[in-house]
């Protein structure tokens, strides 16, 4: 039998995978090190462990990295002055891709912590949320939500349903039936366009409306849900400049391309047209809508102009720490998730999953960073204030507070 | 008035759509030089398109050199990148027996590296570049249309016509050209393969980040940029046919425009859905292509 | 799975010899994989177990159309989600059964998956990609604008329990080891599906269409029904696995669709070799795995990932399995045949190690040992003999 010899660049092909092999060791040992390095220790058996699930990787936009390290300041805050009851706090973050299965699996391996933890943040996404709550309750280690807004959170917690699970944040619903109300004492408007976006946020958020403007007796024009990875929002907002509404409601997430889309608001002349809803002005559209003298009014859970003293202090801590502040308002997310969960923490009677559960329940937490304070109702729903500001440019103006 | 609004609207809204469609354009061409030379559909394209508009944004922001700058050095940088590339990955890709998965899923993992490690060390916030045209336009019919989104039409035209006389005069224009129709044939007779793909790469690259820099001041740099921009560009490609350049080229301004038509006739919804749609249609019509043009199925 | 050691002196054949040890191979991995619950240290580790049997699945779906036909079909991710949808909608709207709507959402995606087929199929292999890709697209966006019927973005959440209530019998699956054992059903039944599909005629027969179609339209095979039926087949398995998931994790959801779920899949088959059965499978395994190893890093795991993918890619374009098993061939038969030549020294035979003869003799046959697919034990034993 003949040999067919290859004609194989065999010297090549083996410089090319010792190369590729070395990439694969350097790769691994520098997985090491930064395991090593950023996971705290967890020798002391005085410390708790929370655990904090949200969309870390870049292709969900990676804005919850920030509201981690939010989160991670309250808790160095914390230990730093003595812990609770001198019991260290272990934050360890878990990405959920913001979709059910990693979900799932980002829970999963935070409650398989040692110890166990005693209290979940998270999930930053309505579906990962709603996929993790029947493991909590399974496992009997409350799950504190952020800023999930999808309504049936709060309709399938509590009293009757999960009775783990805790929401401190305003759902959709509420931040909307408070903006319908602002419009129907203050304003005389009768018709908007609505803009939102194709998320899960964008497209909840927009049926709330539909049915709050219906309720208040107010003329939908339009319904526009963007795909904010486009462009080109000009042909939309030209349309919706030619209906003339009398204001412009605007639920649209904060993901990067929400900023093309103020911007060309700006930019196609709509100024006159009161942008209204649940905005987010921080400092990455600070300068738009300086420029533009873009004016409404919105209800938020932060703003860049909020100046509470709880604000001011978080704002501070933040730049200090080395974070950007076009971040704030993702930031602001975590901070104030775990200041919630450090003052039930600090009530609680046990530092059990089950005391921080009673904690919560028991819970008054005030002053917020908006001013308000946390107490939760039947449906473990708390009513935080919802700032009302009327703006123009940057100039903002609280107009009040509104519980929510 | 049609559908309820005056013809000068809906010019305005062609308007609009063509100077969109013209920054997509220059991916558009980018996209099929790299496929129809290399083989390989490159997965990690839109991060190529993220990368230079890191570079772009480096160049006229942190440097201070300006938008005009930026557009040349931002393409030679990449150019010299996608050059870079053949040696560093392409090259192996081809000669694997299967290079098109293989291809596949070396680039999905280099996507998934490039966006995590640039949200990493940069953050997910966009970027946008100072630029003085940034706040001017130009209204057709109550449509406005941004002057740099004009500007980056016209870079587009300039560059991809240089492209164009580049393809049909130079030997290295028509090997590349050659390539992608008859792959065995490119090989016997001697066409340089090193040469033909490096080039290809390069150009194919560089008209990639000339797309960047012309569109960051007004749609910011930001590390999932490209996932809005390779899904349009892809669905550009698929109707025209692969293979074809001029084809992206055309295609890309009709879809600019139908985009823009459907977004302001309609809804946002419908705006969104017109590159599936048209997808669809496409494929169902001419399964190879709208453009005529024979390309040997690979 | 492992293929027997050849033994000079022996008299068993090496055929019969590696069946054994493959056969006991088998029953001891799924020994292991049916108590996996009972010895895993935590949930989190019974979850990870039931990601490695769903992925495990999911990518000889993939495998099967892949590598038996050389089809890159980016739509099994869609036809595990249109499985999950259809699986929830029979189950909410003719109130019945979960485990009845897996099966009868898994029949109708197969049923989606023929005007599909036929569509798609008749084309180049490249532009069967394209279409998967754009289907996929599609499917993701009707799953989230058509809120009346999925639900939108949100999805369908609160899915029933998959309880099975029959006569005395009463079974729950509530809590992870329980969707372990009920996913364990389902991976089970696809993996021995597809095992018994591409060992059997009709497999030689689809690897006969990949390997030259106008040769095997000339024998009368009609080449379009069989590419649509391996289709179909495979979307069938893909949605099966893709409804037991969903009710896992109690929400169905566009997401769902999404290349989130298409690089594992792609990396699988890749890695493992396409048209490699265990190769796929412990691929499967070990990609799964390899993640959650990952997560230790917290944000960082999305940026190794990546790089796994494209090292692995890189290194191993052929895939770990048939890379592994030629070099394997190859120490084996520069053993052999030192052996021989002690024995006979008169024997004077070109010595070109077998590894190599048998990956020539693939290449002059057109295709890469994995493409192939033979039984390698078997051959190596034949050119054993010649050279005596």
């Amino acid at each position: 039998m003949q040999p067919i010899s290859h004609t194989t660049t065999r010297s090549r092909s083996i410089r090319y995978r010792l190369a590729v092999s070395l990439a694969a060791c350097g790769l691994t040992a520098s997985a090491a090190v930064i395991t090593l390095s950023t996971s705290p220790a967890v020798a002391s058996t005085s410390t708790v462990n929370v655990g904090f699930t949200l969309p870390l990787s870049a292709a969900t936009g990676g804005l919850a990295v920030a509201a981690l390290k939010g989160a991670q300041l309250v808790i160095n805050q914390t230990n730093a002055a003595g812990g609770i009851n001198g019991h260290k706090i272990n934050l360890v973050g878990q990405d959920n891709s913001c979709n059910t299965v990693d979900g799932v699996t980002s829970a999963e391996k935070l409650l398989s912590l040692n110890p166990k933890p005693i209290a979940l943040l998270g999930a930053f996404c309505s579906v990962s949320t709603e996929a993790i709550e029947p493991i909590v309750k399974r496992a009997q280690v409350p799950l504190l939500v952020d800023t999930a807004g999808n309504d049936d959170i709060t309709t399938s917690a509590g009293v009757g349903g999960n009775n783990w699970v805790f929401r401190w944040g305003a759902s959709n619903a509420l931040s909307i039936d408070a903006i319908f109300s602002y419009v129907k004492a203050h304003t005389s408007i009768h018709k908007i366009a609505i803009i939102t976006d194709n998320t899960a946020f964008g497209l909840d958020g927009g049926n709330d409306v539909v049915a709050a403007a219906k309720a208040a007796g107010i003329t939908i024009l339009s319904n526009d849900a963007l795909n904010l990875s486009d462009t080109n929002f000009n042909s939309v907002l030209a349309r919706v400049k030619a209906e003339k509404p009398d204001a412009v409601f605007d639920w649209v997430v904060w993901l990067p391309g929400a900023v093309n889309f103020y911007r060309e608001y700006g930019q196609d002349g709509l100024v006159n047209t009161p942008l209204i809803g649940g905005l987010e002005i921080d400092s990455s559209t600070d300068a738009i809508f300086k420029q533009y003298q873009i004016h409404g009014f919105y209800d938020g859970m932060f703003t860049s102009g909020l100046k509470t003293p709880g604000a001011v202090s978080f704002e501070k801590a933040w730049l200090a720490s080395g974070g950007n502040a076009a971040d704030e308002g993702t930031a602001y997310d975590g901070y104030e998730s775990a200041q919630v969960l450090v003052a039930a923490l600090k009530k609680a009677k046990t530092l059990t999953p089950a005391g921080v559960q009673s904690a919560l329940k028991a819970l008054s937490y005030g002053p917020s960073i908006l001013g308000g304070t946390i107490k939760f109702d039947a449906h473990n729903q708390a009513h935080d204030n919802l700032t009302i500001v009327t703006y123009k440019g940057t100039s903002a103006s609280f107009v009040g507070t509104t519980k929510s | 008035m049609i559908f309820g609004f005056p013809p000068s609207f809906w010019l305005g809204l062609v308007v609009n759509g063509l100077a969109t469609g013209g920054a997509y354009a220059l991916f558009a061409a980018g996209l099929t030089i790299i496929f129809g030379v290399v083989g390989i559909l490159n997965f990690a394209q839109g991060e190529f398109f993220m990368v230079g508009g890191f570079v772009a944004f480096f160049i006229s922001q942190n440097l201070g050199w300006g938008y005009w700058v930026s557009l040349v050095l931002t393409t030679a940088v990449m150019a010299a990148v996608g050059a870079g590339s053949y040696y560093g990955m392409f090259r192996r890709l081809q000669r694997s027996p299967r290079a098109v998965e293989v291809g596949l899923v070396t680039t999905l993992g280099l996507s998934i590296l490039l966006q995590n490690g640039f949200t990493i060390l940069f953050g997910a916030i966009p970027r946008s570049p100072n630029n003085s045209l940034l706040n001017d336009n130009v209204v057709v019919g109550g449509v406005d249309t941004g002057v740099l989104m004009l500007i980056a039409l016209g870079i587009s035209i300039v560059a991809l016509g240089g492209l164009h006389l580049f393809l049909k005069r130079s030997r290295l224009g028509l090997a590349i050209r050659g390539v992608p129709q008859n792959r065995e044939l490119a090989a016997i007779i001697g066409v340089s393969s090193a040469k033909v793909t490096t080039t290809a790469l390069a150009v194919g690259m560089g008209l990639t980040g000339l797309a960047a820099a012309a569109i960051i001041p007004f749609y910011g740099v930001f590390p999932t940029m490209g996932t809005g921009f390779v899904f349009t560009g892809f669905a550009i490609v698929v109707i025209a046919g692969f293979g074809s350049i001029g084809g992206a080229i055309v295609i890309a301004l009709l879809l600019g425009v139908v985009m823009s038509v459907a977004g302001g006739g309609f809804s946002a919804s419908a705006q969104d859905a017109a590159p599936l749609v048209l997808m669809t249609a496409a494929l169902l019509v001419r399964p190879n292509g709208l453009v005529k043009r024979a390309v040997r199925a690979q | 799975m492992t293929t027997s050691e050849h033994s000079l002196l022996s008299i068993d054949p090496p055929v019969h010899r590696g069946r054994l040890a493959k056969s006991s191979g088998v029953l001891i991995l799924l020994a292991i994989v049916a108590t996996f619950p009972l010895w895993a240290g935590s949930d989190y580790y019974v979850t990870v177990g039931t990601l490695v049997l769903t992925y495990a699945g999911l990518s000889q779906t993939l495998n099967m159309v892949y590598g038996y036909l050389g089809y890159m079909s980016i739509s099994q991710v869609t036809f595990w989600g249109i499985g999950a949808y259809a699986a929830v909608k029979v189950t909410l709207d003719w109130h019945v059964n979960p485990w009845v709507g897996i099966l009868v959402g898994s029949l109708i995606t197969a049923i989606i998956a023929v005007p599909f087929g036929l569509l798609s199929m008749r084309r180049s292999r490249n532009a069967f990609a394209i279409v998967s890709i754009v289907t996929m697209l599609f499917a993701a966006l009707i799953a989230n604008d058509w809120q009346s019927f999925t639900g939108g973005a949100t999805g369908i959440i609160n899915l029933p329990e998959p309880n099975i209530h029959l006569g005395s019998i009463s079974i729950t699956v509530v809590d992870e080891r329980q969707f372990y054992y009920a996913t364990l059903v389902i991976a089970l039944a696809v993996l021995a599906i597809v095992y018994l599909l591409v060992s059997s005629r009709w497999g030689r027969l689809l690897k006969s269409i990949k390997a030259d179609e106008s040769l095997s339209a000339s024998y009368g095979t009609n080449n379009t029904f069989h590419k649509v039926l391996n289709l179909s087949i495979a979307a069938f398995l893909a949605a099966s696995l893709g409804a037991i998931t969903v009710f896992r994790v109690t929400v169905v959801d566009p997401s769902m669709i999404n290349f989130y779920y298409v690089a594992p899949i792609l990396g699988m088959v890749l890695v493992g070799g396409g048209g490699s059965f265990w190769g796929v499978t412990s691929a499967a395994a070990a990609l799964t795995i390899i993640p959650e190893i990952l997560r230790m890093t917290d944000q960082y795991q999305a940026l190794f990932y990546g790089a796994v993918l494209m090292i692995v890619a890189l290194a191993l374009p052929e895939g770990v399995a048939p890379t592994l098993m030629k070099r394997r061939q190859a120490s084996l038969a520069r053993r052999s045949l030192h052996e021989r030549r002690r024995l006979e020294p008169s024997l004077s035979v070109a010595t070109s190690p077998l590894g190599d003869a048998n990956a020539s003799a693939s290449v002059a046959a057109g295709g890469s040992p994995a493409e192939l697919d033979i039984d390698w034990s078997l051959v190596s034993g034949d050119l054993q003999e010649d050279l005596t």
